[in-house]
Parts: structure tokens; C-alpha cells; sequence
């Protein structure tokens, strides 16, 4: 070990890239098993929106863990570890999508932007006849959440709600929408992840964002009615 | 046409329809000095759009809620599998 610190009192180490493919060159178990726990879920939580299945998804993760460990000798550092590890999985991924028959996210970018392309909000809800009101200032307020009990905005119910929102969305927006608000990445981790521009990746995720919350505006006004 | 809400002042030149198209972008801080000011000012007196705003973050931190309960969790067989590929793996020199 050529002064690094030494391992078994230093998990934390690992979130340094540095450290970490150190440790991994080195075959040291806990470096690898830190890495399997903490990204394993969010694996399989992208590969299911590439293949839609759970025994596909399930040998993509296992294809993409065989990947890391054969590859991480030739890893060079252009990247983050996390986005390294997820281009695998999403290549390996996009591979079975075609041979399983299933449309493939961001196979074009364009094509992925026009796709479920519209407004974030229902334009009849603006005023926006030119000659009475073109000021685009809203017919009737959206209601506002906050007067719904806190127990019911955070109910499972609620995230059940959304959850099926998400999985109706175009597979490139639900992709960005899973990594930055489910997994909690920043942005340029999505965008090196992706290979999307950063544009294209606001773009994507409000869209999402924005049916994401329709659905949950229905869902509330529809019980409250 | 019929309005249940009170209109902006003149001078509020943003509309609501191209605010809301603007939220992902004001959250991400990527929208640039002057036209950020436009977009506060504008909030501060349109309950509409801060709802909007208010309902996009809560989707965002409801959203955090979606994690391992919705895939499967790795097997022990398979996490027995994956770790031993790693320790057979040969060093390439």
C-alpha cells in the first residue's frame, strides 16, 4: 500500500475517486463491496426503465458489475467513477433494449426532445386571446398544495401517485427525472452520464417535472372534489 | 372571458405561461441576474406561479422517496457471484 491511509478505518475515503480506484487496482474487497452497496439500487433502477423487465434488468446490473471489475484496470480518470460505472450499465443496457425490442432513450437527442414535447402547464389555463388579455397571466390559480394536510402530501399514497407518473413519461425524460430528483445527482453528473448537453437535460428533466406534478395536481384535486 | 384572479400590476411584464416554463431553470440557478430579479419580483406577487414553484420542489424531495423499495434488492447469491468475479480478476500486469 504506497501510503495511503490504511483502509479499515477510512470508508469515507472512498467517496475520493483517487482513493477509490486506488483501492480497487489494489483488489481491496472493501473498496468494491463499498461500491456494489452504493450504487447496486440505482442501477437497477435505470436499467428497469431501458429494459422494462426485472429478470433483464437484473442481468444487466450483473453484466455492468463483470464490467467494472474486468475495465477498472483500463479506467482513466476522464470521468467520475459513478458516471464511469453508469455508462456501462447504460450501454450495456441500450444493447439489450434493442435486441429485446424496446425503444432506446436518447438514441437521438433531437428525437428524445421532440418526444412528449408540450407545455408544462395546459395553455386554456393562461390568458392568452390576443385581443381580450394577451398577457399569458393565469384564468384560475392552480391550488395551492399547502392547504393539503401535511400527513397527505407525504402519504404513500401520494408517492404511489407519482411514481406512476414517472413511469408514463418518455424514457428520456424519466431517466433524467430518476437520476437528479429519485438518485439525487447534480447535473453534470447526468449530462457525462447521458452524454446529453447540459440544455437538453433541463429541457428533459422540466418536462418531466412538469407532467410529474400535473399528475399529482389531479390526483389531489380529484379527491378533494 | 371570465377571471377568478386579480390582475398583475403594468408593470409586472412577466407572464405566467413563459414562468413556468422558466422554474426547472430558476432552481437550477441558471437563469442569469436581471431576468432572475424579473422572475422574484414577479413571484412575490403571483400566488399562481408560487404555487407552481412550491409544488415542483415538493415533487422534488417527495421524488427522494422513490428509492430501493422500488427495485429488488441484490441477492446474496448474486452479490457472492459479483464479488468473487472481483476477486479472481487478475491484475493486467
Amino acid at each position: 500500500m504506497d501510503g495511503r491511509p490504511a483502509l479499515a478505518d477510512s470508508v469515507v475515503a472512498f467517496d475520493d475517486d483517487v482513493v477509490l480506484v486506488g483501492c480497487l487496482r489494489d483488489r481491496d474487497e472493501a473498496a468494491f463491496t463499498w461500491l456494489l452497496d452504493r450504487y447496486d439500487g440505482c442501477l437497477r433502477r435505470v436499467a428497469m426503465s431501458y429494459v422494462g423487465n426485472r429478470a433483464i434488468a437484473d442481468e444487466v446490473v450483473q453484466e455492468t458489475w463483470m464490467g467494472v471489475v474486468s475495465g477498472i484496470a483500463r479506467f482513466e480518470g476522464r470521468s467520475s467513477v459513478k458516471t464511469w460505472i453508469f455508462r456501462i450499465l447504460v450501454n450495456i443496457a441500450r444493447a439489450r433494449g434493442i435486441r429485446e425490442h424496446r425503444s432506446i432513450p436518447f438514441a437521438s437527442a433531437s428525437r428524445a426532445l421532440e418526444d412528449g414535447a408540450g407545455p408544462a402547464i395546459d395553455p386554456d389555463r393562461f390568458l392568452t386571446a390576443p385581443a381580450a388579455d394577451p398577457t399569458g397571466h393565469w384564468v384560475s390559480f392552480p391550488l395551492a398544495w399547502e392547504h393539503e394536510p401535511e400527513e397527505r402530501l407525504e402519504a404513500a399514497e401520494t408517492v404511489a401517485v407519482m411514481r406512476e407518473a414517472m413511469a408514463d413519461l418518455p424514457p428520456a425524460q424519466r431517466e433524467v427525472m430518476t437520476l437528479r430528483d429519485v438518485d439525487g445527482w447534480t447535473s453534470v453528473e447526468v449530462c457525462d452520464a447521458l452524454n446529453i448537453s447540459e440544455t437538453n437535460q433541463r429541457v428533459l428533466l422540466h418536462r418531466a417535472r412538469s407532467k410529474v406534478r400535473r399528475a399529482l395536481e389531479q390526483y389531489f384535486e380529484g379527491a378533494s372534489a | 372571458m371570465t377571471t377568478n384572479v386579480p390582475q398583475p400590476p403594468p408593470e409586472d411584464d412577466l407572464p405566467c405561461a413563459v414562468f413556468v416554463e422558466m422554474v426547472t431553470d430558476y432552481l437550477e440557478g441558471s437563469i442569469p441576474g436581471d431576468l432572475r430579479v424579473r422572475l422574484e419580483q414577479h413571484l412575490a406577487i403571483c400566488p399562481g406561479c408560487t404555487s407552481v414553484l412550491d409544488q415542483i420542489d415538493r415533487l422534488i424531495r417527495l421524488a427522494g422517496r422513490i428509492t430501493e423499495d422500488d427495485v429488488d434488492a441484490l441477492q446474496p447469491a448474486q452479490r457472492d457471484e459479483i464479488l468473487a468475479a472481483f476477486r479472481q480478476a487478475r491484475h493486467p500486469d
